[in-house]
């Protein structure tokens, strides 16, 4: 397997009033071409910047991004334009990440429309194919936001960032705001276009508990830096680092409950 | 969910159509001034046995000093007054929507001039800058009114729009917009001034209730719309000299400007509480 994203020394700060407020302290991670990787922590460790640095959405204080062997931090005009249409990010709450005044059809067309991919006849059938492809009518096209239940615009968030045929997600805490069914159909679904699509996922959330059906391997943050990176069944049965002990602590039990897959706590 | 956007609970609130009305008829009023107007506004039929008459059925707003019609005047000054008001709104919200969003979208130096020259003007008072410019340069025509008085009306509508778009520019919608690799020109039209559009329709209501006074203030002082160009400050003006003899001269001016700027600032409060109440049913 070959790493189709490569971290080298990720640090991001944020110029606070008077210090400088690391929020990523010298991560380095890679990512192989078809694997999830899934990237865990307390909110404000730092994994939601890593998101946004690797996007190009915020500027990094040092270190490389390489992606594809290309360093997306030097990347300009039509190089930059053609990694937006490779790596692609679903956000935590759909409820913000849809602007509320545009039509599912529009919001999906964006990057279809941005990238000019096809002309409008053939860019419309293609957002209906999208809406059925992530299990909604194509009828949903012509709603707003507000007409769509969380779920949907979950969906309708996913289907965005399909349209440019990305072959990398970042999944930004993306079932977090969703409530237990919903969730585990959205990562039914995540898990079936990941295999039809051959996507390379980075899942972030703060929650081990969702990671632990979906991720490859488990990456741990605490605090701005990496602390532990292994394979997701090593990380549940053997944790070696206390941040991820604590992490696992946090996943609600049910006594009765028998467990798979390690033994948690 | 009832009234999804703001435009829509704007339209469903009583208070903001019936200002949306009285605004309205006095745009129309204005439009239409030659045909409603009863008499000329400028002509003095005869001003010796014609002056100073109280309203009649014939001159429903009476006569002034000159003889001349005063709803006539009105008539034709609601064109001078409202045109001068609405140029200079214009002008001062396009060039504040403009730099507020520069400022708030190229950041950097861009937004430090623009931030520092808002804070540096916003201080001095501008009735007394643009009376000192048109004491410099004379009289000016209406034309110059506009520049001027739009010229320097822009301050409060960039500070609203810069801070409106850097809050937009933070929301997930618009870093997936960046992600899918949209301009900042594609983000600005598409995602930023439609979101924004009802916070400037606010900044360009109260532009129009403080543009009406000033321009009004200017004439009455001499120092705008010159004489026999009637326009609501000078008829006001004309009439102070007679307060206490011919009522009508000024009553009827100060209401028609009281009821425009009235309805304006009723407009904008509405529209506000139509961007509120969004704000609370996502």
């Amino acid at each position: 397997m070959t790493a189709l994203l490569e971290l080298r020394h990720l640090t991001v700060e944020y110029a606070a009033r008077d210090r400088r407020a690391p929020a990523v302290d010298d991560l380095s991670l890679a990512i192989s071409r078809g694997e999830t990787l899934a990237l865990v922590g307390e909110s404000g460790c730092g994994k939601t910047s890593v998101g946004r640095a690797i996007l190009r959405l915020l500027e990094p204080t040092a270190g490389s991004i390489l992606f594809d062997g290309e360093d997306v931090r030097t990347m300009r005009g039509d190089v930059l334009q053609r990694f937006r249409r490779r790596a692609q990010v679903v956000f935590q709450d759909p409820n913000a990440s849809l602007d509320p005044r545009m039509r599912i059809g529009e919001i999906v067309r964006e990057g279809i429309d941005i990238h000019a991919l096809m002309p409008r006849p053939k860019a419309e059938l293609r957002v209906a194919h999208l809406l059925e492809e992530v299990g909604l009518p194509a009828s949903t096209a012509a709603r707003f936001p507000h007409e769509c239940s969380g779920g949907e615009r979950q969906r309708i968030a996913i289907a965005r960032a399909l349209a440019v045929e990305p072959e990398f997600l970042i999944l930004d805490e993306a079932v977090s705001a969703l409530d237990v069914l919903v969730r585990q159909q959205v990562l039914q679904l995540l898990a079936t276009l990941q295999s039809r699509r051959k996507l390379t996922y980075l899942f972030i959330a703060h929650d081990l508990a969702v990671v632990e059906r979906v991720a490859t391997r488990v990456a741990v943050m605490h605090r701005g830096r990496l602390v532990e990176c292994a394979p997701t069944r090593q990380l549940f049965s053997a944790p070696a680092a206390d941040a991820t002990r604590a992490l696992l602590a946090a996943i609600p039990r049910i006594p009765w409950e028998t467990r798979a897959s390690g033994e948690g706590r | 969910m009832s009234g999804a956007t703001t435009w829509q609970r704007l339209r469903d609130d009583a208070a903001a159509r019936t200002a949306g009305a009285v605004l309205g008829a006095v745009i129309l009023a204005a439009l239409f001034a030659p045909w409603l107007a009863p008499f000329d506004p400028t002509v003095q039929p005869d001003p010796v046995s014609l002056r100073l008459l109280a309203p009649t059925p014939t001159h429903p707003m009476g006569t002034d000093a000159f003889s001349r019609d005063v709803l006539s005047r009105l008539l034709h000054g609601a064109r001078i007054s409202l045109g001068v008001a609405a140029g200079a709104m214009l002008l001062s919200v396009v060039l504040g929507t403009t730099l507020g969003a520069l400022a708030a979208v190229i950041g950097g130096w861009v937004d430090a001039v623009v931030s520092g020259l808002v804070d540096v003007l916003i201080a001095m008072p501008r009735l007394l800058v643009v009376i000192a410019l048109v004491a410099t340069f004379g009289a000016l025509s209406p034309g110059w009114l506009v520049l001027l008085i739009g010229g320097s009306g822009w301050l409060t509508t960039a500070r609203i729009v810069r801070a409106e778009f850097r809050d937009h520019l933070q929301r997930d919608y618009v870093l997936a917009a960046r992600a899918l690799g949209a301009s900042r020109r594609r983000i600005i039209w598409r995602h930023l001034l439609p979101a924004v559009a009802p916070q400037i329709g606010v900044a360009a209501a109260l532009a129009l209730a403080a543009v009406i006074p000033l321009e009004a203030a200017l004439s009455f002082v001499g120092l705008g719309v010159q004489p026999p160009m009637p326009s609501w400050g000078n008829i006001l003006m004309d009439g102070t000299d007679y307060l206490t003899t011919a009522w009508w001269l000024v009553v009827f001016p100060v209401t028609a400007i009281a009821l425009t700027v009235g309805a304006a600032l009723v407009l904008a409060d509405r529209l506000r509480v139509a961007i509120a109440g969004g704000e609370r049913t996502p």
